[in-house]
């Protein structure tokens, strides 16, 4: 049973809304569920890239691995019924969307081994997008006049002749509104509202004369689902389907959106920058194999063999420990546990959203609103929100049509989504509504330029925090927007992994791997391991260096001076000093971490208590102690031996997430075109 | 003056393509004004902290539960959930002897010797699935697998 094509939505032709939502239509609706009926729109499922790249198809606008620049059909003059000469585009072509990169930058250039499952059709079957119903009421085409909502007219003037850079970097301190138009008259990409939408009437109410026929999306049908795949699909992509044409189901660590490398099919887990552990590793793997090479013959002959053997087992148990650290799942939390459930079909990008309430925002004639909360988000102070509201509410002038518009399109009946890690970026939002009763705060997303947006919009985030008391303090918990949790107490989000870890203590750049709940016992045995080992071939090296000045049977260097056996054994001196430095700084981490387990504390928190009591102080030097005696942590069992079996000697729990199991990939919202076009 | 702003719906009208008159259905923006909890058929238990960081759950009835389970019995569900995990996460001398062998033996026992713990989370998620059979579901609820949220909760349905 194929996914049917169901008519088309009419909105309301509420012409006088400036309001308009941005409505990415997420997946199909449930079958239970009646859809809204669309036309000839198959019932799509993407995500914002790829939302992305199909616009800019449909609108002959190739994305950047594409051949050049289409040319750009041009507007038709004579649209009917319109009398507004800039937004004749619009008819014809809508702008395109802009480029939102799908992983946030991170400034050093993060590497990311992406999912190995890119999309297998090239190019997007017939997509092609709505424009936005751009409101009437536009200040420079209303017949109101020109109200001092009109600063910038595009038929009047011209933007001022400043280079592209400047213009581009000056926008951001325009209004919202001016900045869409500055980058329209740049020919740059502006957002675009994505609505389905048909022409037919719903109660009664004609459509729009400003929009003529109009492309609708028409989703690229994912096969091998429902039905067999047919043969050209199945012979171009043989490893996406199973012998019987149905699509395979892919195991969750190929398509978990985090920046960590899963070796070995799954079973291993390692961080994405390979090139500091394999230093670390030959560091470690250097002055072991020239001990054995320069100390351990005459170990072997002269000592014991004992020696050597104590010497391998210590080199083991480093390299072990090390590779267990490295390759261990910290205890990555799984996303979306606190999500909100995404709507059945609809999501509201609020990057556009952002345009359309600056649209509301400036008819006011351009008075920021007096009574919106200057910062994004609310706390969950509802009275506050609702007298806000109800504030605005008469603000409102009564010609002014656009008003709140609370977009809510959600049907929570949905599971939230667990292991699916696919959910759009953070700026497609999912609306709910809000009420007095409502554990979510109402979020104001901010206008561009810092701008308070107009009257509520009704979007409901969670709240940022969550108090919780662990042992009688009160601790914050704070929600991560990547992860989209709620961070247990001692979890903390890794930037370099892009994954909130239980317990973190620290991403450890040399074993390429965080150091969390599950891997902490690991680090310490390592640590320990390595302190061990640089202990014994120190004390073996000095031994090979001097042992021979006093024994008879080393005629060579009996009763030689020791500089003499220096010079006869420069690598052994060589080795000496390397190991000596390096136990330094690692016998120092590894003191650290004694201490810290003692106290069952992890480094973030060593470090943020640190900053705090020197806040408390007030810059006062106190005769005190180091720091590291005087803090206590909430988690310490009260005793030293206490915390250190809690620290090191707790079980391990298994994964959080299972990286094994295959899961559908198009259950995860995950665009994947697989229809060969006919 | 509506009972609560935008009861009504947005002011000024609305372009929602998915309101009531479109389809007919009740959409979460009629529940403005009511309670979340009609909209939200998930109910949560959430962690209790205050013994530190180890995994438990506040033994308590949510709201929406209150009247439609028997109480006792699933706050003595909540206890034996309790109990089990405390059983699994114990720094017990087992778990030591455990750590210490796995070290001492380049965690090559890790291989062999298989952990107390898992037996205890299976049993857990056994727990659980019995006691869905038998006090949640014919209530009317379905609680989902706490190893699936990776305990930060517990996770129940109102089906």
């Amino acid at each position: 049973m194929t996914r049917a094509t169901q008519p088309p939505l009419t909105p309301p032709a509420a012409a006088q809304d400036i309001y308009r939502p941005t409505i990415v239509q997420l997946s199909p609706a449930r079958s239970d569920v009646p859809s809204p009926e669309l036309s000839s729109t198959e019932q799509i499922r993407y995500t914002p890239r790829t939302l992305i790249e199909a616009a800019k198809k449909a609108m002959g606008r190739p994305h950047s691995q594409e051949q050049g620049r289409d040319t750009v059909s041009k507007p038709s003059t004579a649209a009917s019924g319109d009398k507004r000469p800039d937004t004749a585009q619009y008819n014809e072509e809508p702008p395109p969307v802009p480029h939102m990169p799908l992983a946030q930058k991170l400034g050093d250039g993060q590497r990311r081994y992406i999912s190995s499952y890119p999309p297998l059709n090239e190019s997007f079957p017939k997509l092609t997008l709505h424009s936005p119903q751009l409101p009437p009421a536009l200040p420079w085409s209303s017949d109101q006049g020109s109200s001092s909502a009109a600063p910038f007219a595009l038929a009047d003037k011209q933007p001022a002749k400043k280079s592209d850079d400047m213009k581009r970097s000056s926008i951001q301190f325009l209004g919202p509104q001016r900045q869409m138009l500055m980058r329209m008259s740049m020919n740059e990409d502006v957002p675009v509202v994505a609505v389905s939408q048909e022409r037919s009437s719903i109660g009664g109410e004609t459509a729009t004369p400003n929009h003529p026929q109009q492309p609708v999306f028409q989703a690229p049908k994912p096969v091998g689902i429902y039905e067999p795949v047919d043969d050209k699909t199945y012979e171009k992509h043989p490893s996406r389907f199973t012998s019987d044409r149905m699509r395979r189901k892919v195991p969750i660590y190929k398509l978990y959106d985090h920046f960590n490398w899963h070796p070995l099919r799954g079973r291993l887990l390692t961080g994405n920058r390979p090139l500091p552990f394999i230093m670390a590793l030959a560091m470690i793997i250097a002055p072991i194999v020239v001990f054995a090479i320069f100390v351990c013959p005459y170990m072997w002959s002269e000592i014991h063999i004992v020696t050597v053997i104590l010497f391998i087992y210590f080199a083991a148990l480093t390299i072990s420990s090390m590779l267990m650290t490295s390759f261990s799942d910290p205890g990555i939390i799984p996303r979306n546990l606190d999500a909100l459930a995404p709507p059945d079909n609809y999501a509201i990008d609020v990057r556009a959203q952002h345009h359309a309430l600056g649209a509301a925002a400036l008819s006011h004639s351009d008075q920021p609103a007096g009574s919106a909360q200057g910062r994004p988000r609310c706390s969950s102070d509802t009275t506050a929100a609702e007298s806000d509201c109800t504030r605005r509410s008469k603000d409102e002038k009564g010609t002014h049509s656009s008003g709140a518009k609370p977009h809510v399109f959600c049907r929570d009946r949905r599971p939230p989504l667990r292991y699916y890690n696919k959910l759009p970026p953070p700026w497609v939002q999912f609306a709910l509504p809000g009420d007095a009763d409502s554990p979510l705060s109402v979020y104001d997303p901010p206008l561009p330029g810092g701008r308070a947006p107009e009257s509520g919009s009704h979007f409901m985030y969670p709240p940022s925090t969550k108090v919780v008391k662990v042992k009688g303090v009160d601790v914050r918990l704070k929600y991560c927007d990547t992860c989209r949790i709620y961070r247990p107490p001692r979890a903390s989000h890794c930037r370099i992994c892009d994954n909130c870890v239980e317990a973190l203590d620290h991403h450890c750049l040399w074993l390429g791997n965080d150091v969390g709940r599950r891997n902490y016992r690991y680090f310490y045995s390592f640590l320990f391991s390595v302190v061990l080992l640089a202990l014994y071939m120190i004390a073996f090296s000095l031994v090979r260096l001097i042992l021979p000045l006093h024994r008879p049977e080393d005629s060579y260097d009996y009763q030689k001076s020791f500089g003499t056996s220096v010079k006869h054994h420069p690598v052994v001196l060589a080795l000496l000093i390397y190991v000596f430095l390096n136990v330094t700084m690692v016998g120092s981490l590894f003191t650290y971490h004694t201490l810290l387990i003692s106290r069952n504390m992890t480094t973030h928190e060593m470090i943020g208590a640190r900053h705090a009591d020197r806040g408390d102080t007030g810059g006062s030097k106190r005769l005190r102690g180091p720091f590291i005696f005087d803090m206590d942590s909430p988690y310490s069992k009260g005793s030293c031996l206490g915390n250190w079996a809690t620290g090191l000697c707790h079980p391990i729990l298994p994964t959080s997430i299972k990286w094994g199991t295959r899961v559908d990939p198009e259950g995860i919202e995950e665009m994947i075109p697989l229809a060969h076009p006919a | 003056m509506p009972r609560h702003y935008g009861a009504d719906g947005p002011p000024g009208g609305t372009t929602d393509l998915l309101g009531p008159k479109t389809y007919g259905l009740p959409t979460t923006g009629d529940a403005i004004g009511h309670p979340a909890s009609e909209l939200w058929r998930r109910v949560r238990v959430e962690r209790d902290y205050s013994q530190g960081d180890e995994r438990q759950f506040v033994v308590a009835v949510p709201e929406q539960l209150s009247g439609r389970i028997d109480e006792q019995k699933f706050k003595r569900f909540l206890r034996r959930l309790n109990a089990m995990l405390a059983e699994a996460e114990g720094a017990t001398f087992r778990n030591v002897l455990e750590g210490v062998l796995a070290y001492a033996t380049l965690y090559i026992s890790t291989l062999v010797v298989k952990p107390h713990f898992k037996k205890t989370i299976e049993r857990i998620s056994s727990l659980v699935a019995h006691e869905n059979k038998t006090l949640f579901e014919p209530a009317g609820f379905s609680v989902i697998d706490p190893l699936q949220t990776a305990y930060m909760f517990i996770e129940i349905v109102i089906l």
